[in-house]
């Protein structure tokens, strides 16, 4: 670049900076470099975006020169992030570029090769798109119960609304689930449960106001470094403020908290119910807090373990779900058990250590912010445990206040946008809805302009993730199409997944597998057919992040060679499988899609991708302003009485699509006032709305003036529920012979199963293989030093690994952790395949093994 | 340099250590200190590639006091191994 440009940049990089360390957006704003100046005759173009990674959801600015990305910085007037980007920010434009972007369609003509990147040959759209719905088509004819997607937190919110509705109304089948499934179900499950809305009552501006951080299995540092930077920023900025870690290993976040609580055994369960047992009998709960808001409940126990394909239908996994009403004496009498000594022999924590956190939930005075994420949510009894965590943060009263409140950290970028405000999941609809609810069919019908009753026909859920990869494997799948994520590396149990095991499974290689890509994975060497995708700005989408805010991120690049944005893939997928299907009178295609699609154009009606995802946020809108479809608001408000409540679909309000371009981002609900939306950061908890308070809510179905100035009005009778859950055992205990207890998860440098920052190889560099991390007193007992190769054996299957005692973790005895980013360790071949039987989310973090030194 | 790489970012450090590491940091390969709000201090990185660029903020974790490294703006329209030929 010419000097002056260089001297430009360079002085735009630093105001950026300067702005960005002093903190004030509004200082900030003044600060975008202003660079659209012609270069060479050429414009530099500014485009919005969201970061790729992980769920923090953390805005960012793409500026492109001739069509290539040139430079990105964090975007100031994002308040998710505020300017800031953690060092994976180097990268987000790298990704586009490895050398082996996946760019032509590829057909599997050997299948005697799936497994493998061999037995392909390149081919034409026209010809992979016949192909997939041919089979696609033949399988639904056939028998719609052998048919599935499985999508993603990471796709775009609109591509899964099409998908979903594809899948839902075209196909009428629920075969349709996100890897969402592997991370957030167990979050999911319990806000339901809780408050009868999945959401998460605060927000990032929370980490401002806290005086107490406790991370319950999060390791915040490594896998949402924005807010945890945030979280030292306020440390930093007020030296009383404290951070605990609770924890089955020493981590990064460990290492930086003012104490490290190490438990074991589902320990966690007795902990948060021995806070609650003392809370009630010190008589240092929330007095006020209990009696306006809260209602008491007991449930299903004595679960047992989800060990084998029938759970979900026997008598006992039917029953998981029921819960009766109890008094809250009988709930504090249930508790009784739950003494220091109790909890301290379960979990292998000091009583002392319980009773300090038990002490910090007795105080009023102080503001406690809970975060919790995959060690709470993967877990064999993951929903209890967010079950508990509520109960402990609701009956303290420390609950929906700024920097006082129980926070799930989302794990992807479109977690909660796409796979659970959608609801891509095989029991949901859009915007909270599910399929077992006739008035939630009603009101889906309405939005889609379907039949009354069309939907009938998807009244029970479908198969959930591990159903159906176990499905797959027996053999009872047909069809599979896949986008957004790498099941042949990130599911559980992949030695049966994967057809390795001892009963051997053919399935895998029998059933027809698409899969919408960027890059080769794990899952291509699986596909029969591969689709190239447009990935991330290469085409129009928007991201939910874990704060209830919605991004978009503009098309800023095109996709290179023959790879195509993954709607335009559906819609001709869809057209073909629905050619001459009738929805009453209606070509079905045209009644679905026709808005946006003009089928025999093989193109979109809309002149750009903004204006297709602008009409088709549109009608997405709808579920949550039933004013706009007056036969939904009739529905919504139950006007006819057929049904006997009312939806309060407003509840989760979203604003029309530009206003998410021109604010950088919004909370939901947002709320318009005298012309102008604004978003909602506290929910539940009543305040003026322009400083972020749920006001509009509150007074529209809530109720004013309650303790805490907290109104829960989505729940029942307004009182969300403590339900009482107790200790059970993990679903295997270590024993003789596999003595140790295994946990995965994810690092720093790399973004889940790899594919993405293991292409960047200044990141595959920093962490270029993935290590045994283990105790060095376990290594010594054992002969093993560090870098010695070393067999891990559990139940399920078996890896070779590398052992090391100064991995990233630091495990207590007996305990391990090795990260699943590397294909070729393929750690989650010894993974169990057991999973929380609520929340149908499996346990990644406690498969128990044995770990033998391989000779030589 | 007058060509390369360019990259703001805000270093975060443990108060007590903020002038310390604010004389050490410009003794790393491409680092300019510009300014310093309260424990953060405000860099640029110069460097011929993205990955260098990387590598050497990464390198600053090490620094003793620096408890966070935050990427604010990055310019690499002169990276030759992105862009051969260049823009």
């Amino acid at each position: 670049m010419s000097i002056s440009r260089r001297n430009f940049v360079k002085s735009a990089a630093i105001a950026m900076a300067t702005a960005a360390a002093a903190g004030s957006v509004a200082s900030m704003t003044g600060c975008a470099p202003k660079v659209n100046e012609p270069i060479n005759g050429d414009s530099v173009k500014k485009t919005l975006a969201v970061c790729r990674f992980c769920g923090c959801g953390c805005g960012v600015i793409v500026e492109t020169l001739r069509g290539k990305v040139v430079s990105v910085y964090g975007d100031p007037e994002n308040d998710s992030n505020r300017g800031l980007n953690c060092v994976k920010g180097y990268y987000l434009s790298k990704i586009l570029y490895a050398e082996d972007r996946l760019t032509k369609p590829l057909i599997r003509e050997d299948n005697s090769l799936k497994g493998t990147d061999e037995g392909f040959r390149e081919a034409t759209w026209t010809e992979a798109l016949d192909l997939v719905a041919s089979k696609l088509r033949e399988t639904w004819k056939a028998d719609k119960s052998r048919l599935a997607y499985w999508g993603s937190g990471q796709q775009p919110i609109l591509e899964g609304y099409a998908t979903s509705k594809f899948w839902k109304a075209g196909l009428r089948s629920n075969n349709i689930d996100p890897n969402a499934r592997l991370c957030m179900a167990s979050a999911v499950v319990g806000f339901m449960n809780v408050f009868q809305t999945d959401e998460p009552a605060g927000c990032y501006a929370d980490i401002d106001h806290a005086d107490v951080f406790i991370t319950w299995g999060a390791n915040m540092a490594e896998a949402h470094p924005m807010l945890y930077s945030r979280v030292m920023t306020r440390k930093i900025s007020n030296p009383k403020v404290k951070h605990y870690d609770v924890s089955t290993l020493g981590t990064r976040t460990g290492a930086t908290a003012d104490k490290v609580i190490l438990f074991g055994n589902n320990g966690d369960l007795a902990i948060t119910n021995c806070i609650a047992n003392y809370l009630i009998k010190n008589k240092t709960y929330d007095k006020r807090f209990v009696e306006a808001h809260l209602q008491f409940k007991k449930g299903t126990e004595n679960i047992g373990n989800a060990d084998n394909d029938g759970y979900d239908k026997s008598e006992i996994g039917q029953k998981v779900d029921a819960t009766e009403s109890i008094t809250f004496e009988e709930y504090a009498k249930r508790l009784e058990p739950y003494t220091w000594e109790y909890a301290s022999k379960i979990s292998g924590t000091p009583v002392e250590d319980i009773k300090e956190l038990y002490e910090l939930f007795a105080n009023p005075d102080i503001k406690i912010l809970s975060f919790w994420t995959m060690g709470v949510n993967q877990h064999n009894r993951g929903t209890w445990m967010n079950h508990n965590l509520h109960n402990i943060h609701l009956l303290s009263g420390h609950y929906c206040k700024p920097g006082d409140t129980g926070f799930s950290l989302t794990g992807q970028p479109s977690a909660c946008g796409t796979a659970r405000e959608v609801g891509t999941f095989c029991h949901r609809l859009p915007a909270d809805l599910v399929v077992a609810n006739p008035q939630h069919r009603r009101y889906t019908e309405a939005v889609w302009n379907l039949p009354e009753n069309y939907l009938e026909d998807i009244a029970t859920p479908g198969f959930h993730t591990t159903k159906m990869f176990r499905e797959l494997s027996n053999g009872n799948i047909d069809f599979l199409w896949s986008a957004n994520n790498n099941w042949a590396q990130s599911m559980s149990n992949l030695t049966r997944f994967l057809g390795r095991g001892a009963e051997d499974k053919r399935g895998i290689f029998d059933a027809f597998i698409v899969v919408s890509e960027v890059y080769p994975t794990i899952s291509t060497k699986y596909a029969n057919v591969v689709l190239p995708s447009a990935m991330w700005i290469e085409r129009e989408g928007a991201f939910g992040n874990g704060e209830r805010r919605t991004a978009v991120f503009e098309k800023a690049v095109d996709p290179p060679g023959d790879a195509m944005w993954d709607m335009w893939q559906l819609m001709e997928v869809a057209k073909r499988v629905l050619q001459d299907e009738k929805i009453g009178q209606e070509d079905a295609f045209d009644l679905l899609f026709g808005q946006w699609y003009d089928k025999d154009a093989a193109d979109f009606k809309q002149e750009s991708q903004r204006e297709v995802c602008k009409s088709m946020w549109e009608e997405y809108r709808t579920f949550s302003n039933p004013d706009l479809n007056p036969r939904a608001a009739a529905i919504n408000s139950d006007k006819d009485e057929k049904f006997g409540a009312k939806l309060k679909m407003e509840a989760k309000q979203l604003a029309p699509y530009e206003e998410y371009i021109y604010q950088h981002g919004m909370t939901w609900p947002v709320r318009e006032i005298d012309g102008k939306w604004y978003p909602t950061k506290w929910r539940f908890a009543y305040g003026d709305q322009k400083e972020g308070y749920d006001q509009i809510g509150i007074e529209k179905y809530g109720d004013k003036g309650l303790a805490g100035d907290a109104s829960f009005y989505k729940s029942a009778d307004h009182k969300p529920s403590v339900v009482f859950r107790p200790w059970e055992p993990p679903a295997e205990v270590p024993d003789d012979e596999y003595p140790f207890v295994f946990c995965t998860g994810r690092l720093l440098e790399h973004w889940h199963t790899g594919t993405m920052t293991r292409r960047v190889p200044a990141l595959d560099n920093a962490l270029p293989e993935a290590l045994l991390d283990m105790n060095p007193l376990d290594m010594e007992a054992l002969g093993i030093k560090d870098g010695d190769r070393v067999k891990l054996v559990s139940r399920w299957g078996e890896v070779e690994i590398t052992a090391s005692s100064a991995g990233r973790t630091q495990p207590p005895q007996k305990y391990l952790f090795a990260p699943f980013f590397a294909e070729e360790t393929l750690i989650n071949l010894v993974q169990q395949e057991m999973y929380c039987p609520l929340s149908k989310e499996p346990d990644y973090k406690k498969t128990c093994v044995r770990v033998e030194k391989l000779q030589g | 340099m007058d060509h390369g790489v360019i990259s703001s970012l805000v270093v975060e450090t443990a108060p007590e250590y903020t002038q310390a590491v604010a004389s050490e940091l410009p003794q790393k390969p491409g680092v300019e200190v510009h300014g310093i709000e309260g424990y953060k201090i405000v860099i640029t990185i110069e460097s011929e590639t993205v990955d260098e660029s990387h590598d050497i903020a990464n390198g600053l974790m090490d620094i003793t006091g620096v408890i966070g490294v935050n990427l604010v703006y990055l310019n690499f329209e002169d990276d030759k191994t992105i862009y051969p030929d260049g823009v």
